[in-house]
Order: C-alpha cells, then structure tokens, then sequence
C-alpha cells in the first residue's frame, strides 16, 4: 500500500508557523519543561465513539508491513490483550487497556519505526515532495508526507486539525535537530503512539433503518472488514469505498465482502481468528519434562500450532472444505522436527510437506494432531480430563466449571502409582466424589479416547504397562478411539453453532448473547456446506452485525449441551 | 508484567467476571518496572551493562548446577561464587547449533553467544554483538561509549563489535587505564554542567503532542472506553516523568571518587600477574562506573585459547586443556583445572567489587548486569553446546539474580534477547537460523 | 517405501554407550564387547525390505588391560625429549630453573628448516616408531582373508570372542597412544571425544538397507552408508532417538557409498568396497584446507552389524586406510597439534609405515595402506535417499 508518487500542483511557500522551542538551561534542577505548542484545539474525528479494541500483535505487524513495507522491521514487546475467561482474545481487546510498561514499549516501537521509514534508503517512498530546506521545516511538503500516513494508520483521513497539529509537530522537531527529515520522524512517531493508532476506534452514526438506533460508520466498517477478514488494515480499495459512502450500501457491501472472502489474504484472518478461538498463545507458555519426553523440542513447538493452522487453512480455504470435515480430516503437513512425534518419514530437511496419516494411525482431525493433544496435557503425563474440557469449550462452546478449590488430585497426579496404570482407572478413583464426578462425566469421556497419545501426543500403545481402553462418548453418541471422536464430532450441530458465536464474537469484539443470531447464522452458514468463507461472507453482510447495540452485552455464549 | 495481568485478572474475578476495565494502580506498576533507585530520589540511577569472558570452559560435571531456581546446588568448581550466589544467576543447557558451520575452535562459541550466529570466516564477529547495541541504547551519552578491557594483555582479545572485521581492541594495562578515565579529560560528574539530551527533549515534545488530543477523544467517548483512555493517558503522563527525569540534572554520585594512581604491572599471562592485574582493572571499572564515565563494559578475564600460564612454568591453560589426559577416575584434568578455579576466584571478585558500592538503597552491582560467559563448554573437545554462562545484578531491578536456569537444550540466543530487552532495545527476535529466536528466559524477567 | 508405523520403531529402546551427553562432562568409559551375543528373536522386516539407520557410535574400539601395552603410554614430544638426553643432562634440563630452557629445547624437536614442523611435513622429520600393542587381542576382521597377494608380511589378532586371523595394524601401531589408552589401560579421550563431535552434527552418518527380505538370513541386500547434513536428534542422555528422518546429501562433500552384502544368522557383510565418509571435524572453515579435507578413506571396507532384538545394529566397518590418513587430524592442527597437544606426527607416520599391510603398490611391493577397524552402533532412522525426495503418499 505504499503510496505511489504522484505529482501534485500544490506549492505552499515556507511555514509562516511560529514554532515553540525547547528551552533548557544548564544549571535548572527542576524538569525542563516545552514551551507549548501553538496549536489550534483538536476536534473529535467523527461521530460519537462506540467502541475502543486495542490492535492486537498481529494486526499492529500486519498494519506497519502494509502501510510501510516489509523491510521495515517492527522490533518490540506488545502487552498481551488479556483472554476474559471462556470468551475471545477478540472480546477483550475491547476492554484492553495500555499499561504504562506497555506505552513503552508501543512508543520504543514507534521511533524504530519511524526512523527507518524516513531514513535515506525509504523516504523518498513516502515524500512526492522535496523539502526546500532539508535543514528546515516546510509545511507545505510536511502535509503532503503526514496527510496519506495519517490516513493509512488512522484508518480514516486526518481531520484538518489533526494535519494542522501533526505538520506543526513535524516543524517543531526540524527546527533543534536541523532536519526536515527528523521532524517528519518525530510527527510519524507520534501518530504511531496515538490512541487514534493504537486503539481501533469504532464511531457511529444513526441508523436511517432504525430510528432512534446507531449504526457503525463507514470507516469503521473498512477497518472491521480488513481487520476480520484479512487481520490488517484497511487499503485504499477499502478507505475509498468508505469516502464514497458505498460501505453502508447493502449491495455495495456484499459485493466488497464477497471479494475479501474470496482473496488469498483470507488465509491471515482464518488463521488469526482459530489462533484466537483455540487459544494459541497457550502455547507460548507449554512445557514438557524433557526425561519423560524426549521427542518434545523447541523445533517441535514451534511447529504444532504450525501444523494446526496449515491443515485449518488447506481444509477451509485451499480445499473450500466443510468446516465439520476439520475434525475427520487425515490431511495434514510435516516438518522434520514434527516427523519424530509421529515417527513418519518426512521428505525434506527443511520445511514443510503434505502429509496424510492412514486410517490405522487413528488421527482424526484437528484433535488428533500433536498440538492439540500436547497443549491440553500437562508437562509430564496426558490427561483426558484437559482434552475433553477444550473440546466442550472451545470446540463446541459449552462451558465447563472450575473445579472448586480444595480437591484431592492425588489419585490422578501419582503416575507411579502400580496399581492405578492408566488414566482412566486414575480419574475413576478420583470420581469417587460425586462432586467432582458430575462434572468429569462432561469432559472425561471424549477425553479418554485419545488416551493412545501421550502427552506430547506422540502414539503409545500401553501406559506402564498396561493396555489402554479408548472407548469414549460425546451426549449419548458411543465410540472408539480418535476417530470414533472425530466422526463424533462431525455429527454434533454443537461445533457449527460454536464456530458461528465465535465469528460474531470475533468480529464485534463482543460475546453475541442472542441466541436467534446465532441460530440464523449457523442457519446461513449450513446453507451455503458449512464453508468458512461463507460464514464470514454471512457475518460481514448482516445489516444485524452493523447496528450497534444499546448497552453493553454481558455473560459467555451458551449453547445447549449436545444437542 | 505478568505482574500487572495477575492484578487484572484477580480484580476481574472479583467483580465476578462483568467487563469491567479496571486501572492497575500506577505508582505499583512504576516501581515495578524502573526499580527502587528512582522511586528514592526521583531520578533514575544510570543503569549499566557489562560483559565478563572467560576461556576454556568448565569441567561440566563438575560445575554446572542440576536444582533448577534458587538455592541451586554448588558443585566443586562453582563453588567460588558462594558468598554471592543470591546475586548470581548460572544457565546451563544452552546451546550452539551452528547449522553445518564448521565449529572453528575457541572462536565459533564466544562468536555466536555474543551475536547469536555461527561464524563463517576465521576472523572477526558474524554480526554486532549484543553489547553494543545495547550500548547503543544506554551508552551514547556518557564519556566512554565502552571500556574494553583485558587482563592477560592482548589488546586484540574482545568479542565486542559491529560485525565483520570490526572489533573494539581491549585495554591491557591499568596504568593506561587510569590515565584514560581520570587523567585530563575526567569531569567530575558532580561538578559538571548538565545538558540534556537533544532526543530525549524530541521525544518528550512528541509525548506532549499526544497528550493535547486528549480532549478532542474524551469528548465523543462513552463511560466504559473513557476508563480505557484515561489508563491510556496516565500511562502516557508516566513515561513523560521518565523523560523528565532525564531532562533534570542528576542527583550527586555519592560513591564516585577519584582513585589513588596504580602501580605499572608486567604485561603477560602468567595467572598471579593476570589475577593482580584484573583486580586493579576492576576497581578502577568500578570507579568509572561510580562516576558514570560509562555505562557499558567489557573485561576479557583471559583468552578463548587461553595463555595462562602458572609462574615458573610454561605450559599453557590451553595446552593443558589438550594435551593433559583425561583422568578417567576423576573425569576430569586436575592441572586444567587449577586455572578454572583461578577463574571463578577472580569473577568472584569482579562482582564483589561492584556490590561493595553502595548507590540509593543498593548497590552498584543492583544497577549493573554483568554477563558472565566463556567460547567452549569442555575445552578438550572444544564442545560448544551446554555453553557455561552467569548473570550478576538486577539492571535497577529489571533482572532476577540468584537462579540455576535450565535452558533445555534451546538456543543460546535467547539470554542475549532477553538482556537486549531488559536493558530497553526494542527486539523481539535475535539469532540467524536454529539460533533466531523470539523466546525470552521469563524466568529471570522482573 | 516404508511402512506408515513400524512397531519396532515404536517399541526400539535407545541403546546406552556409556558415553556422557552432549555439552556434558564425559562420563568414565565402559569397555564395549561388539556383538558377542548371537542375535535372537529378530522381528520380521518391513515389508518393503527397505531398514534406515542412523549412526550413533563410531569409534575405534580397544580391547582394555595394561598388558596391550606393558612398557606404558607412547610418550608425548617433551617426554619423549627427555627421555632421549643422557642422564645428567636430563637430571639438569628438568629441576625446575631450567623449565624455560627445557620447553625451548623440546619444542624446537618439533621445528625443521624453512619454517616445517612435525606435523604439517611429518616427511622431513627422522624420529623413532611408537611402542605398539603387544598383546594379541583386537577387534576387527580378517580383511585378507589369509591368502591375499596384495598385502604384506603381517601378525594377525584374535577377537575376544574367539575369531582369529584379525588384521587390525593401526591398533597395533597407535593402540598405546594416550589418545586411544590411558596409563591405566583404559579408553582414552577417542572413546569420548568421537562421540561429542558426532552428537554435535558436524558429520552425521547413516545406512539403508533395501532388499531386505529376513533378519535372520538373506543372500542378497543392498546396503548405503553415507553421510547426512541433518543433525542428530537425541534425547537429554545422550541417547539418539529413533525415527527420525535423515536425508543423504547429494552436496559435496558428502559422500555415500553403495555396497552389497547378506545376512547370515543374524549377521549383515558386506563385499569389501571403497567407503569414504566426510566429516568436519570441528577443525576448521572454508578459510583454509581444514575442515573440508578431513575424511574418512577405507578401502577394500566392509561392514559387519549383527540386527539386535530392540532394532538397533551394533558391528564393525574395517577395511584399509591410506596409511597418512590417520594423523591427518594432527597435521591439519600443524605446529599447534604438536606444541599444544604433543603429538609426535613424524613417529606416528614412521609407526604406521612400519606396520603398513595393505594395497601393495605391485611395482615397489611397499605397502601404502594399513588395516583398521571401527566400531559402529545405529539406531532405526526413516533416511531420503538422493533419489527419493517426493513426498510419500
């Protein structure tokens, strides 16, 4: 998106600015303060705010490398958007605040960025002008700089004040440091640090359908079809349509929509949606006891989510495939590391290759690959337990209680113990207690019938020991093994309606309680074979999605155990 | 950090889970990350950055701890470092993958712990080592970008530079290195003119600007994301106190004294030479770094291919290293041995010297993070995995001291991204091939 | 093509040699026998008879005890210069004000005219053979087979499980060096530091087998030994691990070498045949001739590995080495290998000449090329070969 040099007739004669001037005197003891800046107050941008999301690690990535090109390197820590318990990363970036560490960080950030953007080798990408004096400031040619970035990084174009205010900045810094360019550095820094930038700013207008009602603006539709359909920022087709009022044109937005499902770009935002709705960033955080798992190594974990995310997008995107179909899949992708956990020959030393697991490896889907298995694992034994928790909860929505605080784990902890061998006749002592058992027998039994892979999801076929029993269940469907899991879980309506309230969620920034939404969008998304591209093309163009609600929503999605 | 989201979601759970954004207390947070030196007098302590080298490696078995976290066990030849192991961190099983790279021997491993890639040429550093950029970061302005230094007197001994044929020479001698710091040129620091930092000043202006749309957002925002805003724009007030702090001259260096002259020491290797020669460098290092001369250092104990010798002989460390067999009884070579010892005494007392200081409610050595590393794990088959590597002091509290980390085999890269970014340089990523990595040790992450 | 899961790679223990790990301090050495146990309940192979290996132990093997060498350790340059001054001369050069003096003096036993030393021309330096192995156990094979007409007048050794007619010179030239035996008659730092510079990866080894229709007994099998890029995967012990995929390097240097062979009861031979394997030594860049010179060069070579029941192979490559080719580590370190290390490459030359019993030059009737013997373990590996690179299914 980097913008093409155009000639432009405007020659605007030096700055007739005043600028304040740092001052600062040797010998002062107390902070040197600025000398304010002549500035006319700033204005809101437009209407009222509805919602602030803070832009997550990945679309901040995705924004610089479209806005400024790849070769310029965004070099930082990002304060995590915390996950509120049973919902989407998506869900609490609309409560994320930015911590002072954090500010930091996004501001250390900001000036890396900026001073490679308008260092030697990348300015004149940016500038259709050539400043009189490089040594100066030169507003005319600091607002042809600032305008378009400021248009890119805000997602909407600057308001004349905020230009006024930025090209003053730009001339501030020019004149101590002597550089037309450093000023530009330090005006693009502060756009970079600006809430304008850091926050997706959601502003509404009224809602002509729905008298009395909001509805989200043009501008903050762009951003919202770029940010959940392709995870970056809005690109000129996108800010243009916006400027010409076509986003809140029904059939305008369905035909824009209809291309973004379509465009390879997609695959970013499958791939960041199901990196949110299967809590990846759990995998920043996993460990294995090396002595119990040899196999498990820092090559190997960088690949399992890899792994996951190659098959969700050749299964969804490459082969158009039914989303229920990603739990029975054999289809996936091999390194050499990951060739070790599944002990297969892979083909190449160095990345990737197809790879189709036969029947008889009993890898059905997404939950028979490594990743998920080790995720929901703990260091150094499985447990059916975690296994079955993340497939009610992530897969198909249902909740499952905490365990209350002062349970006895020592029946299911003591892996030594000769004569409990396996899991199952561990958690069985453990169920004992009917508080605990009520509970278990929602996670449990999916659980157990991955039972044959370890705890790094490697193959087994006995634990110490003894032979292991994978017969499981999901509601009242009887089955054996992973792939009895897998064609279980195919059948059950519970994973369609799950990934439909995630979408909502995921691109509202809000848990969608509505549970006729819900239905009426599992409703489309059937309709058209279950295809992912379908159900965001249903999600993005459901004049119900743009209206804004009137009060906050509150509470988790509920959907009705097996159904 | 992790601080800051335990208080967040603990507050979120007593509110029974309702999206409500609650403000993490800022003075807590504040603290948190610069450390008790600023909160005592309002100004920051400089923080300093060092690096400690040593050649030949250990006798694994017999150094490396195996009780992960604190109170780690001390084996015979880490004993040394007792008196101060709750300010000593050791990292065992990192490793070097050199991706086919030939391991040229005593090169290859100090190269790559310091710039996270495998050396091709025979000369020089593969890239800039990370205790440049971090000097980049906090150096630049003070008198010496860095102090190189080395006790067995090769002026060519350094693992320090921007890549290439670039590298910073060592100073041998300490009477050189007396005159450096405070012959003609030394500026007492409390009683110098202070003139602020011309890109602090840029920043601070940059800040401000932010600041001033404050307003014009609030204006249009409801209840819930005003919350979200304020924390934003107390945050933003936080880090324009920090540059203020730099804009004002500094509190007075309390232990910043001009040392007595030190006698002139022959240049050579031999160990009781090098061990004197390395305690006069040290102390008047410590002093430099009292008097803020620098922020950043380098001391070169002895060589990768190391020339001590013992007074009255002339066999080599080195040598010994290879051509002393192997006991197999003991499993280790007693005569190599000798020297390793020597070394930890003399780590012992380079980090002792910086904890002697006494600055704010610590010490020097509190404001400082010294890493300790050598270019070989067992010398006599020039082993580079398992490289032997220490950290002592917190970097003004941003650093946990006193841990045995287990690096589990992953690459030796990761402790210089995790000091790049305790010491404030923006990176999330260090390393070429298997050695790039964007995993930080949160174990001692403050 | 292999088999989606092989159960004995499932079920395949890793072995323990006794080695330390990797970065760890090397662990005493533990005497290894080479295959005494005859094989015995040996699983079917796969059914596409195709078995890859990846080579975790390559060393050469010493028989233990002091009476192999009963007059001691081959000395170092300066013991050896000490030892061959008169006796009041060595009484002086050796108290401890003359230290400076004695280093000059032997050290200058390592230097010659125009700036040669004993390891880089080892040609131009006239010094004495090593003490060699006296007893008359070694492992080995009998590579001659009693009756060849290219070799020359030899002593053969006995294995420790009773096989005779063993030729294996280079333990008998080099078998008292302190690198291959400690005074005390144990393994030397060989044991040790062969396996650190294989975990390392620098030069990776592995075998294929194809046409393997039974464990026990198959007339014909083709087997590779060649070298592989990847690195070893091995566990926190030292261990390496099975199944993992290796693939042969059609790059330069790495080299891979095609035999035939068959089993018999149990046992793999190969026809003997050139193998060469590369390694990089860990001694050196592309700067100089280090480094990617250092290879591994037998001729006449074959390879005996007896199938274990948890999978693995354990055996032996023997064959006939140039006989330089053994101090080729030493001459390529140059003054350094001698001034640092000791290394006396003019006597070690001399020695191997001496005891030279292969690829008889038929014009000169000298023998350029000396029988040796390495010991091999290999654990079960998918290996690509150079042909082989689609994917699988």
């Amino acid at each position: 998106m980097r913008r093409p040099k155009t000639l432009l007739a405007l020659s605007l004669a030096a700055s007739a600015f005043a600028f304040g001037v740092w001052t600062v005197s040797a010998d002062a003891g107390a902070p040197q303060k600025p000398t304010p800046l002549a500035t006319a107050p700033l204005t809101a941008a437009n209407g009222q705010i509805v919602a602030m999301r803070r832009l997550s690690e990945s679309q901040y990535r995705s924004a610089i490398t479209d806005i400024f090109g790849p070769d310029i390197t965004v070099a930082g820590r990002f304060e995590p958007v915390v996950r509120p318990v049973g919902e989407l990363i998506a869900s609490g970036s609309s409560d994320a605040a930015i911590s002072p560490a954090g500010l930091e960080q996004f501001d250390a950030m900001a000036r890396v960025i900026a001073a490679q953007t308008f260092n030697e080798a990348h300015r004149s990408q940016f500038s259709d002008c050539t400043p009189a004096d490089a040594s100066a400031a030169d507003v005319a040619c600091a607002s042809r700089i600032l305008a378009p970035l400021g248009r890119y990084l805000f997602r909407r174009p600057l308001t004349t004040e905020e230009q006024a205010f930025y090209v003053k900045l730009a001339g501030s810094g020019a004149g101590p440091t002597k550089s037309f360019y450093k000023g530009i550095e330090l005006a693009l820094a502060a756009m970079l640090t600006s809430p304008n930038f850091l926050y997706i700013i959601e502003t509404a207008e009224p809602d002509p359908a729905n008298p009395g009602e909001l509805r989200l603006d043009n501008y903050s539709r762009a951003t919202r079809l770029a940010m959940t359909l392709w995870n970056t920022t809005p690109n000129d087709m996108l800010l243009d349509a916006a400027a010409a009022g076509s986003l809140t044109d029904q059939a305008k937005l369905e035909s824009i929509a209809n291309r973004m499902t379509q465009s390879p770009r997609m695959e970013a935002g499958v791939r960041a949606f199901f990196a949110d709705m299967l809590k990846f960033e759990k995998f920043d955080e996993m460990a294995k006891d090396p002595v119990i798992y040899p196999y498990f190594n820092q090559d190997v974990l960088k690949a399992l989510p890899e792994q996951m995310l190659r098959t969700i997008s050749d299964h969804l995107l490459t082969r158009n495939g039914d989303y229920r179909d990603l739990f029975t899949t054999r289809r996936t992708f091999m390194t050499r590391a990951l060739g070790g956990i599944y002990q297969v020959r892979v083909p190449v030393s160095d990345g990737w290759v197809p790879y189709e697991f036969s029947p008889a490896d009993d890898r059905a889907g997404l939950l028979g690959q490594a990743g998920f298995l080790a995720l929901y694992s703990h260091s150094g034994r499985s447990s059916p337990t975690l296994r079955g928790r993340a497939i009610r909860e992530l897969m198909m929505c249902q909740p499952v209680p905490n365990p209350p605080g002062n349970v006895n784990f020592t029946a299911v902890q003591d892996t030594e113990n000769k004569a409990m061998p396996t899991a199952r006749i561990r958690l069985s002592a453990h169920n004992s207690d009917p508080v605990c058992a009520a509970c278990h027998k929602i996670t449990d039994p999916p659980g157990l019938s991955l039972e044959k892979f370890d705890g790094i999801g490697k193959y087994r076929a006995a634990e110490n020991g003894a032979q292991i029993d994978i017969n499981g269940a999901l509601g009242s469907a009887k089955f054996s093994g992973g792939a009895g899991l897998g064609q279980a879980m195919n059948a059950s309506g519970a994973t369609t309606q799950c990934v439909a309230s995630r979408a909502l969620e995921y691109t509202t920034g809000r848990v969608v309680s509505d549970e006729a939404l819900v239905q009426s969008t599992e409703k489309a998304f059937a309709a058209k074979g279950y295809g992912i591209r379908s159900l965001f093309f249903q999600v993005m163009t459901s004049p119900q999605n743009w209206r804004v609600p009137k009060s906050a929503p509150v509470g988790a999605t509920r959907v009705s155990l097996n159904r | 950090m992790a601080y800051d989201l335990n208080r967040r979601t603990a507050l979120r759970g007593m509110l029974g889970g309702a999206a409500v954004t609650v403000g993490v207390p800022l003075l807590d947070c504040f603290l948190d990350v610069n450390g008790k030196a600023m909160a005592a007098t309002g100004n920051a302590m400089p923080i300093r950055f060092g690096t400690w080298f040593w050649g030949l490696g250990v006798n694994p078995t017999r150094w490396f701890p195996t009780k992960p976290g604190r109170n780690y066990d001390l084996p015979p030849e880490l004993a040394p470092i007792a008196p101060l192991q709750n300010k000593i961190s050791v990292f065992g099983n990192f490793n070097v993958p050199l991706d086919g790279a030939p391991n040229l021997p005593h090169v290859s491993g100090g190269a790559a712990v310091r710039t996270g890639r495998a050396l091709t040429a025979e000369r020089g550093l593969p890239g800039e080592s990370f205790d440049v950029t971090i000097g980049d970061r906090i150096g630049s302005r003070s008198r010496f970008a860095s102090l190189d230094l080395s006790a067995t007197g090769d002026p060519r001994n350094s693992l320090s530079g921007r890549g290439g044929g670039n590298l910073n020479p060592s100073e041998i001698s300490a009477a050189n290195l007396y005159s450096r710091i405070f012959g003609t040129g030394f500026k007492d620091p409390n009683s110098a003119s202070f003139t602020p930092d011309p890109q602090v000043i840029a920043r601070r202006s940059v800040l401000s600007g932010v600041t001033e749309q404050r307003q014009s957002l609030e204006r249009a925002v409801g209840a819930g994301d005003k919350a979200k805003l304020d924390q934003y724009f107390t945050s933003l007030r936080q880090l324009e106190n920090q540059l203020d702090a730099e804009l004002t001259k500094p509190e007075p260096l309390q232990a910043c004294m001009v040392p007595r002259k030190v006698p002139g020491l022959p240049v050579n290797a031999e160990i009781e030479n090098v061990m004197m020669s390395h305690e006069l460098m040290t102390d008047l290092l410590v002093m430099a770094l009292a008097c803020d001369q620098t922020r950043v250092f380098n001391m070169m104990f002895n060589n990768g291919a190391s020339s001590l010798t013992r007074i009255g002989s002339t066999i080599t460390h080195h040598q010994l290293t290879h051509e002393e067999v192997l006991d197999p009884k003991l499993g280790y070579q007693p005569e190599a041995t000798y020297f390793l010892t020597k070394i930890m005494e003399a780590w012992l007392y380079f980090v002792t010297a910086l904890d002697k200081v006494k600055e704010g409610d610590g010490t020097l050595l509190d404001n400082t993070l010294v890493f300790a590393h050598s270019e070989t794990a067992f010398a006599k088959f020039h082993t580079i995995d398992c490289m032997p590597m220490m950290m002592a002091g917190t970097a003004g509290g941003k650093i946990k001291s006193g841990l045995y980390v287990d690096g589990a085999g992953s690459p030796v890269s990761r402790v210089g991204l995790t000091m790049m970014q305790a010491m404030g340089v923006p990176m999330d990523r260090w390393g070429a091939k298997s050695m790039e990595t964007n995993k930080t040790i949160g174990e001692i992450m403050a | 093509m292999i088999s989606q899961r092989m159960p004995k790679l499932l079920a395949a223990g890793a072995i323990a040699l006794g080695a330390g790990s990797m970065g760890a301090a090397p662990q005493p050495f533990t005497p290894q026998a080479i295959g005494d146990a005859p094989a015995r309940s040996l699983p079917a192979p796969p059914a596409d008879g195709v078995m890859g290996f990846v080579v975790s132990d390559f060393v050469q093997p010493i028989v233990e005890g002091k009476d192999a060498c009963p007059d001691g350790p081959v000395p170092k340059l300066r013991e050896a210069y000490i030892a061959s001054l008169p006796a009041a001369e060595r009484e002086r050069l050796t108290r401890k004000e003359n230290e400076a003096e004695l280093l000059r003096a032997w050290q200058m036993t390592a230097f010659g005219k125009n700036g040669t030393n004993i390891c880089s021309q080892p040609e131009m330096f006239d010094r004495p053979t090593f003490r060699t192995v006296q007893s008359k156990v070694a492992w080995g094979l009998d590579l001659d087979e009693g009756n060849a007409t290219d070799t020359c007048a030899h002593d053969t050794f006995t294995t420790p499980n009773g096989q005779t007619g063993i030729d294996n010179q280079e333990y008998r030239a080099l078998g008292c060096k302190l690198e291959w035996r400690t005074k005390d008659g144990v393994g030397g730092d060989n044991q040790i530091g062969m396996k650190q510079f294989h975990n390392s990866g620098e030069w990776t080894q592995v075998i294929l087998l194809r046409g393997v229709d039974s464990l026990e007994n198959d007339p014909s099998v083709e087997v590779v030994y060649a070298n592989t890029p990847d690195r070893p995967m091995i566990d926190a012990k030292g261990n390496y691990l099975p199944g993992i995929t290796y693939s042969i390097s059609t790059k330069p240097p790495r080299e891979r070498n095609v035999l035939k062979g068959r089993i018999v009861g149990g046992v793999l031979m190969t026809d003997p045949g050139d193998i060469k394997l590369t390694q990089t030594w860990g001694q050196g860049g592309a700067r100089d001739i280090r480094g990617n010179r250092a290879r591994w060069d037998y001729r006449k070579a074959r390879l005996r590995l007896e199938f274990q029941p948890d999978g693995s192979l354990k055996g032996m490559m023997a064959g006939y080495r140039p006989v330089a080719d053994p101090i080729i580590s030493p001459a390529l370190g140059g003054a350094g290998s001698a001034l640092v290390a000791g290394i006396d490459c003019a006597g070690e030359l001399a020695t191997l000449r001496k005891y030279a019993d292969g690829l008889k030059d038929p014009k000169t009737g000298k023998c350029n090329g000396i029988s040796a013997t390495q010991r091999i373990s290999a654990v079960p590996a998918y290996i690509n070969d150079i042909n082989q690179r689609r994917a699988s299914r």
